[in-house]
């Protein structure tokens, strides 16, 4: 009864009230967009972090992040796999080295990063041109570094540098092939090779730098898989670090980003909330006399004032569905977004995503129906609480 | 007019409240869209103004195609002798730079790095982090064999002043080249990047370690004025014709610059389009309610022979109050917000200094700046939000018939 009536007092002033729907119905469609959109570019973030250089999550020898020496390793690897494995089912692990080096070919020479992977297996790069590791002495270089260093599949290329006893470490290669990744320093700097090779370059034995494990999820927060993996391991000689814990300002940023949303979100609630609180202050007042008729005859002023909360509530509601509307417009209306162009380079040690395909994200909908539920009780509790006080003897004598 | 002003005026007070709530709507969004602008100006104009964060010029000379083949084989061989005959305007800081990229070694490991051969009295000018140095001291200038490192390359090396420290290079010609350098000093950067990557040695070690005789890889200027950089760099241009040079300015070093500037504009206009679109509907309401409440009293006006003309002006004068005054509010309490800010600086992002964007290093405690340009671009926007929801109730009185109006209560 009560809900039948505030329903048909939104449309007794329709003007007025399709005035305030329309307004937080852009409201939500404002912030359903923002968030579908920014999550929708953190997932592509993210998903390239963990699936390129950094991975999900990485076991090093003890002190590596802090001051990654080239003789901090982990000696056993296949022991700390088994346990890790033991930790946490499921998970992928990829053995890499990674070192410096000088990278020379003719009378061209760069510093380049030395990696070593397991070959197969490794989602770290997609082959450019050539072919991938495979014969004995090959490596394939970032795309970027092939053009800096002016060579082509087939070239030949000395690397030099010190190895881990302190010894000079020097060979020359042949260049397979060239690759593109999700980092542009990759591109631009790195020197890939068979983990064997790496370790005996780098005179290793059979030491690697980083256990590189992708899980299988899609999880921000890997709290419970760090704290079953760091108790599966020696920490005396390990440590493991999450995408986040080697990226702090990557991370810092896109939780800035969201305080910063959810910033945004609070001033749309505070301005749409005005207006919500005029329109039913002055919905309250045209209708003082009758208002005092309901309760002379006998309705509770709990009762008046749950009818004026939920003509509100009316309100937001079709505003809500109106607004995830307009926004799924919106959003399928782009359809995909392309940040690569915006921002060349690595940005916080990631490159932007060129493809972010933009869908509505059921996420969104909590923090709008929030913020627009909240924003018609905030509006409507004063005038409701006024109806409710009303005496019905001064009601009835408002014109 | 001024009648129509001073009822407008009296009007807009005699439901004193709805009044208010209309103008803490509209001054709310003025606030935020001033100390918006005021944010993002200041942080793109701190990195283009600031160069010298990044060791940067707003000019900048290397031989020609230096800047994409890295060859340390094509210098400035004689880039001493014309420097001295550029004319650059006053306050204009110059120097030059011998550079490698090479490879650090330490008993820890290696790390690639950027040999800079500088002129130390030159560099301390030209770059901010030269004068920020942590521990040690900036090595003498006859010490062929110091060297000022980062503090970043300096925990992943495990180097501390005294340390030894080994820089191989290519020479010029095409030999490898290495030397035994010992750590002198420790600076710190604002951006990791160069405190990870910039080693810093007097220029004649660099000469000598690289093979070159005289010269250097590239030559600076920094400018008092950044907004001078394209006359500067077309006059040198036009004093070294002929010779294989190439100049640059920080807008072509650093395009990311002018593109993030153009996109926040884009933001920054479509955040004020949104918000007083929601701020508009809200006063929208208020302004339609209180004209149509007034329908008799308007009634009455015209039944004694006022035109519809002079009561759309009496309440386009309402909205235009309503505007001015919220205006006066949100542009003062925005342009304060955004000088107390431009003076301590307002931290956009914890956790770290800076923030690296292909090369730009922009400090993430940005000091906002006034700009009387964007309080004026927003204060039109308001006023012309303010005509809209004001003409819209004016025009449906002007529909009136007087004695239909006089008969509604």
């Amino acid at each position: 009864m009560l809900i039948t009536m505030a329903w048909r007092n939104v449309w007794r002033n329709a003007r007025r009230s399709i005035i305030t729907m329309t307004a937080m119905s852009f409201g939500v469609a404002g912030i359903v967009a923002l968030y579908s959109y920014r999550e929708a570019a953190y997932d592509v973030i993210i998903r390239d972090i963990t699936s390129g250089l950094i991975g999900h999550l990485q076991v090093h020898g003890l002190g590596y992040q802090e001051a990654p020496g080239i003789a901090t390793v982990v000696k056993n690897p296949v022991q700390v796999e088994a346990a890790l494995h033991g930790a946490l089912p499921g998970a992928k692990s990829e053995r890499r080295v990674i070192g410096a080096g000088l990278a020379g070919s003719g009378d061209r020479s760069a510093p380049v990063m030395v990696l070593g992977v397991e070959p197969g297996g490794t989602t770290l790069y997609h082959l450019d041109k050539g072919e991938n590791l495979g014969a004995k002495g090959t490596v394939v270089i970032g795309r970027e570094l092939a053009v800096d260093l002016q060579i082509a599949p087939g070239s030949e290329l000395v690397l030099v540098s010190q190895g881990a006893d302190g010894s000079v470490a020097n060979d020359r290669y042949t260049v397979a092939g060239t690759f593109t990744s999700s980092s542009a320093e990759l591109d631009a700097n790195a020197v890939v090779m068979p983990l064997a090779e790496a370790q005996s370059f780098f005179a290793l034995g059979d030491g690697v730098h980083q256990l590189v494990v992708k899980l299988p999820t899609d999880r921000e927060d890997l709290t419970p898989e760090m704290t079953a993996l760091r108790s599966a391991l020696d920490l005396k000689t390990l440590e493991a670090l999450s995408w986040s814990e080697m990226l702090p300002q990557l991370k810092a940023s896109l939780d800035q980003k969201r305080k910063n949303g959810a910033f945004m979100d609070f001033v749309i609630f505070l301005i749409v909330g005005l207006g919500v609180f005029n329109a039913m202050t002055m919905a309250v007042f045209e209708r003082t006399h009758e208002l005092g008729v309901l309760a002379s005859l006998g309705t509770r002023p709990r009762r008046l004032l749950g009818m004026i909360l939920f003509e509100a509530l009316w309100q937001a509601g079709i505003a809500f569905v109106v607004g995830v509307a307009i926004a799924a417009l919106i959003l399928y209306g782009i359809g995909s977004s392309d940040l690569s162009t915006m921002m060349k380079g690595d940005v916080m040690g990631v490159r932007m995503p060129s493809a972010i395909e933009l869908t509505l994200l059921p996420g969104s909908l909590k923090g709008a129906a929030l913020t627009a539920f909240l924003t018609a009780i905030a509006g409507a509790l004063l005038p409701a609480f006024r109806a409710a006080r009303l005496r019905p003897v001064d009601a009835l004598r408002h014109t | 007019m001024s009648g129509a002003l001073s009822l407008g005026w009296r009007n807009i007070w005699r439901n004193r409240r709805r009044t208010l709530i209309s103008m803490s709507a509209i001054g709310l969004g003025l606030l935020l869209v001033i100390f918006y602008s005021g944010l993002a100006s200041g942080m793109l104009g701190d990195a283009k103004n600031q160069l010298d964060n990044a060791g940067m010029g707003h000019v900048e000379l290397t031989a020609t195609s230096f800047r994409e083949k890295h060859d340390v084989g094509l210098f400035m061989p004689d880039v001493d002798e014309w420097r001295q005959t550029l004319t650059l305007p006053p306050g204009s800081e110059v120097g030059t730079r011998v550079l490698a990229r090479g490879l650090a070694t330490s008993a820890r490991g290696n790390e690639p790095v950027q040999v800079m051969g500088v002129n130390w009295n030159d560099e301390t000018r030209l770059s901010a982090h030269l004068r920020q140095v942590k521990s040690g001291a900036l090595p003498g200038a006859d010490d062929e064999h110091g060297v000022l490192i980062g503090d970043t390359l300096a925990e992943r090396l495990n180097l501390k002043v005294g340390s030894k420290l080994r820089l191989m290079v290519q020479r010029t010609d095409a030999e490898m080249g290495a030397d035994l350098f010992r750590v002198r000093g420790i600076f710190h950067s604002l951006s990791p990047d160069i405190g990870r990557r910039q080693v810093y040695v007097s220029q004649a070690s660099a000469r000598t370690l690289l093979g070159l005789e005289s010269g250097a890889h590239q030559l600076i200027i920094q400018l008092a004025d950044p907004t001078q950089s394209d006359v500067v760099a077309s006059q040198i241009k036009a004093a070294l014709t002929g010779k294989p040079i190439e100049v640059l300015t920080w807008g072509e070093l650093l395009p990311i610059l002018r593109r993030m500037e153009g996109l926040m504009d884009n933001v920054a206009f479509f955040m004020a389009a949104f918000v007083y679109f929601l701020v508009g509907l809200g006063v929208l309401n208020t302004m339609l309610m209180s004209v149509l409440e007034r329908t008799r009293e308007f009634g009455v006006l015209m039944a004694l022979g006022t035109r519809p003309g002079q009561i759309v002006k009496v309440v386009l004068a309402e909205s235009f109050w309503i505007a001015t005054v919220s205006v006066v509010v949100g542009a003062a309490l925005g342009s304060w917000l955004s000088w107390y800010f431009g003076h301590d600086g307002f931290q956009v992002m914890r956790g770290s200094d800076a923030m690296q964007l292909e090369g730009a290093t922009i400090s993430t405690l940005v000091k906002t700046r006034f700009n009387p340009k964007d309080v004026f671009q927003a204060t039109s926007l308001v006023y012309f939000m303010a005509l809209v929801v004001g003409l819209y109730p004016a025009m449906r009185i002007t529909k009136l018939q007087p004695a239909e109006a006089l008969r509604r209560t």
